[in-house]
């Protein structure tokens, strides 16, 4: 990757760099907290006493860290407004080398995105616009939004008034589902989502992105006796189930889940690790798109805002885990799935299929 | 070994009974063994994944594959981190015995020639070919 340096720089507004360094200053409170603490100890203070002094302290640092984390990040957060205003203007250029009439709109609505994702998202995009300029001829309007935000994620919108995949010939609905998987290939490295809908008037594409790909919120589960994590991007719900309301069609397992079929798999089998010694209680639902599956684990923990860190090179090919998590600081780290490969396992790719029938 | 020019510093390591050699110039740094991860569905030769130097290192057990008993875990225990491209990843060691020099005539092995070594001899292991994942 030859990135030139002019992309690797950032423009950061000076509030926040004031933020981060009055975070920063915090922490020198903190450490003279520790000192006074030291100087306590060493003056013959009770246990008692140190301990209910020593909690203090560490609650003003953990809040402290807390903020340094939150700031430091906030500085390589860029608006998504800017990202559309390039892919519009990629699209009118686009568009007017094709003589072709197409109304562009883009709300930002102030979301914001780490600046690695924007990028990506970018690039990811701008292969979609041309699509729709280049393929889809009869594109009379492009409108790029912001949808559902959480603590975590953002879902970008992106509705064209274009001919729709129910009135879609199959030649062209085929290089449609090729230029699906190409965006779902650029965006497997941020464990993005995307969902294709309402379809008729037009397509409305949904990609589902975290907001930053440092921090991720995850679902804490117990798998095998040990404990792992699911990005909550892919969690739908947790279930809390009996093995007797499982059951199979076709051979295949699964759970009425309010009167809709859904698949279920067990995630130690998933994972070819040793049958659990506990019961398994939970199902957790993941999905992308309109793929859905029931993942049994023993136990849903709760949830927890992890550092990812990637997994070497060397395990490149272990596609069902996204990354390692180093959760309590002690060292010890636990796995993170991802629910996208594991979905591609079930289902690879149906969900276009399946949204487009009647 | 006087009649040779070159020597190869190799760091010298246990696993078992068994002694093995890396080129000194390959590992970084030998560190306690982390807390180690299984990964599921990983490669054959990767015990799992552990943390070193705020990084997630992908730590190895070389043995097996070469055909002998897996390091178990002691207090004399320590993991080697190896340069590889891209990357470093870890090597477990049983115990760790310090550089020795061997003449560059003696050559680097992988699993058949490895086997086939008489003796206490050390295996010296080429870095290159190790860690192919399989």
């Amino acid at each position: 990757m030859a990135e030139r340096d002019a992309d690797r720089a950032i423009r950061v507004e000076s509030e926040r760099l004031d933020q981060l360094i009055a975070a920063v200053g915090e922490l020198g409170v903190v450490q003279g907290a520790i000192s006074r603490l030291l100087e306590k100890a060493r003056g013959g203070a009770g246990a008692a006493e140190l301990t209910v002094e020593a909690q203090k302290v560490q609650r003003s640092f953990e809040r402290s860290v807390g903020a340094v984390r939150a700031s430091a990040l906030d500085v390589r957060m860029v608006p998504l407004a800017g990202v559309f205003t390039q892919l519009v203007e990629l699209g009118r250029r686009l568009a007017a080398a094709k003589n072709k009439a197409i109304v562009w709109s883009a709300d930002g609505a102030g979301a914001e995105v780490d600046k690695p994702i924007a990028d990506a998202v970018g690039e990811a995009l701008a292969h979609w616009i041309e699509y729709l300029v280049d393929v889809q001829g009869d594109t009379a309007g492009v409108a790029l939004g912001v949808g559902a935000r959480g603590c975590h994620h953002v879902v970008i919108e992106l509705h064209d008034h274009g001919r729709g995949l129910r009135s879609m010939p199959a030649r062209e609905r085929s290089e449609f589902d090729r230029r699906l998987a190409l965006l779902r290939a650029l965006l497997r490295p941020l464990r993005g989502l995307i969902e294709v809908g309402e379809l008729g008037a037009g397509s409305r594409l949904c990609v589902t992105v975290p907001i930053t790909l440092a921090m991720v919120g995850v679902l804490l589960v117990s798998v095998g006796g040990g404990t792992m994590g699911l990005p909550l991007t892919g969690v739908e719900e947790v279930v809390r189930f009996q093995t007797s309301q499982l059951g199979t069609i076709d051979g295949h397992a699964g759970f009425d889940l309010r009167g809709q079929w859904l698949q279920t798999a067990r995630l130690v089998e998933l994972l070819g690790l040793a049958p659990p010694e506990n019961s398994e209680h939970h199902m957790v639902v993941v999905s992308s798109g309109s793929r859905r599956v029931g993942l049994v684990v023993e136990r849903a923990l709760g949830q927890q805002s992890v550092l990812l860190k990637p997994l070497g090179r060397s395990l490149g090919g272990v596609r069902a885990i996204a990354g390692a998590a180093d959760l309590a600081g002690d060292g010890q780290l636990i796995l993170v799935i991802d629910p996208a490969a594991i979905l591609d396992e079930f289902a690879p790719d149906s969900e276009v299929g399946k949204a487009g029938a009647p | 070994m006087s009649d040779t020019e070159r020597q190869d510093p190799m760091l010298v390591f246990a696993i078992g009974s068994r002694l093995f050699g890396l080129p000194l110039g390959s590992v970084c740094e030998v560190i306690r063994v982390p807390p180690i991860t299984p990964v599921p569905r990983g490669p054959a030769n990767v015990v799992g994944v552990g943390l070193a130097g705020g990084a997630v290192i992908t730590v190895f057990d070389l043995a097996p594959s070469l055909g002998f008993p897996a390091s178990v875990r002691s207090e004399s225990s320590r993991m080697l981190l190896v340069r590889q491209p891209g990357e470093v990843v870890g090597v477990m060691a049983d115990r760790v015995l310090g550089v020795r020099e061997f003449a560059a005539g003696d050559g680097t092995v992988d699993g058949a020639e490895a086997a086939a070594r008489p003796g206490d001899a050390p295996f010296l292991l080429d870095p290159d070919r190790l860690f192919s994942p399989g």
